[in-house]
């Protein structure tokens, strides 16, 4: 049940990205949500580092194949997520309030500088393009940067404690 | 270690070397593939899957627009061979209007209008400035006989306005290729008696092998002549109909104590540069058959 749930909660995420992309949501403050990267650093938060790790990977399987374009490196999208998932599970699992929002903004914040620095790395070294640093830092992508970190973060967090109310062990 | 970071390890292991290998790039060009069959012009698996409901229409939209492509290209490579189609008929229709004024024109000559004549387009020339200027070929008009030796070949000059001697027909043995020949005035072998018409002088012209250039020798120790004298045919030169215009007198030598004639030199009114077409002079126009050697007055 817990797996399904899992699964079930990656895909409505994709689906949001998906929907924000493709709803024209893109042309609202030109941000790109990584809401996808933001859920894999809560998983790994909320069940451990083993869970972070799998469903990392799977989530970086998904959203290389759906919003990567053919010219990016196979394998560096699941890498950089499956990190992520892992080491939220190392830092953070066991050690954060998860009723406290400002544990939601400080993994959310962590999640998200993480995964662009890895996808710069990895882009520079492979001379790949990476989804998550496509496009130019502008003045919105700054905002929207903020905007995922406090209100996104927390927000998702507390959806997740609904949503695995039964799963969670803390 | 714990159980955890081996599996990290492994994977981390595992997509760099995926990431890494030739095989990743193989994997690019063939999701490429893959979604160029979803949809040509998506950039993401997502966008092509929009359309992906829709995939018959998009292809065959495709092989539609592909033939459209095709269409336009075969109509532009028709209109092109049209276009040349098109301009090799009015070129053939400039040089029928030529023939025909040319014909027409020498009916009301004075001298060629008792003159047999056809009209013939130049189709060869010799290589080399000499020969350049000395022998230049035609394709006889409507497959009349072919000019005899020695038929005296004009050119009506448009800057002149009038009819020019050009030279003389060279018979079977100087024909190119199947194609008579015609020694033009300004080769080196060229000889002709001419007269100057002001000053009624008769002297040998003589060709130098040079277009522009050519000498009359033979006048008289104390010729009258000038530049600016104008150089006919005479009776005596019996190739070519008398009082056909032949050139100008550029310069006249000096005369000398010790020379018994003198010397001019003159420019030939034939321009070599605008030879497309020429007159053949064949015979007088009379009833009788045409003579052995070319006679005409």
């Amino acid at each position: 049940m817990k797996f399904l749930k899992l699964a079930l909660f990656v895909f409505i995420l994709l689906v949001l990205e998906a929907v924000y992309f493709n709803g024209g949501g893109s042309l609202v403050m030109i941000f790109i949500p990584h809401v996808l990267l933001l859920g894999v650093g809560f998983v790994g938060f909320l069940f451990g580092r083993r869970t972070g790790l799998f469903w990392g990977s799977a989530a970086g399987f998904l959203e290389e194949l759906c919003f990567v374009g053919p010219d990016a490196v196979f394998g560096l999208t699941p890498l950089i997520y499956c990190w992520i998932g892992f080491f939220a599970g190392v830092f953070f699992y066991g050690r954060a309030d998860i009723e406290n929002p400002v544990s939601g903004v400080v993994i959310a914040g962590v999640s998200l500088i993480a995964g662009l620095i890895l996808a710069a790395m990895f882009g520079f070294f492979f001379h790949a393009k990476c989804f998550l640093v496509a496009g130019p830092a502008t003045v919105a992508r700054f905002f929207s940067f903020f905007v995922q970190v406090f209100l996104v973060g927390p927000l998702l967090l507390k959806f997740m404690r609904w949503y695995f109310k039964a799963h969670l062990v803390q | 270690m714990n159980k955890d970071f081996w599996f990290v390890l492994i994977l981390t292991v595992v997509f760099f070397a995926l990431a890494s290998l030739r095989a990743s790039r193989a994997m690019i060009a063939w999701r490429k593939v893959c979604l160029y069959f979803v949809y040509p012009t998506a950039d993401t698996f997502l966008a092509a899957g929009r359309y992906a409901s829709h995939l018959g229409q998009s292809w065959s939209e495709f092989f539609e627009a592909k033939r459209e492509v095709e269409h336009w290209r075969m109509l532009a490579k028709q209109q092109k061979f049209s276009e040349i189609v098109a301009n090799i008929h009015k070129e053939h229709e400039q040089v029928t209007e030529r023939f025909e004024f040319l014909r027409q024109s020498g009916k009301t000559h004075p001298v060629l209008g008792s003159i047999v004549f056809s009209v013939a387009q130049v189709n060869r020339r010799a290589a080399g400035e000499e020969a350049w200027a000395s022998l230049v070929c035609m394709q006889p008009e409507n497959g009349e006989n072919p000019p005899r030796r020695h038929n005296p070949v004009l050119q009506y000059s448009f800057s002149v306005g009038a009819y020019v001697l050009a030279g003389k027909m060279l018979g079977p043995e100087g024909s190119l290729g199947g194609y008579p020949c015609a020694e033009l005035i300004t080769s080196a072998g060229y000889a002709l008696s001419v007269r100057l018409q002001s000053v009624d002088e008769v002297g040998f012209l003589k060709g130098l092998g040079r277009p522009n250039l050519m000498i009359i020798e033979y006048l008289p120790r104390d010729s009258k002549a000038r530049a600016g004298e104008l150089v006919v045919t005479t009776h005596s030169s019996w190739i070519a109909p008398p009082g056909i215009a032949v050139g100008e007198i550029v310069a006249v030598e000096p005369a000398s104590a010790e020379r018994l004639f003198t010397r001019a030199y003159v420019k030939p009114y034939l321009d070599l540069g605008r030879l497309q077409e020429v007159i053949i002079v064949r015979w007088q126009r009379s009833e009788s058959a045409a003579p052995e050697a070319p006679v005409f007055f």
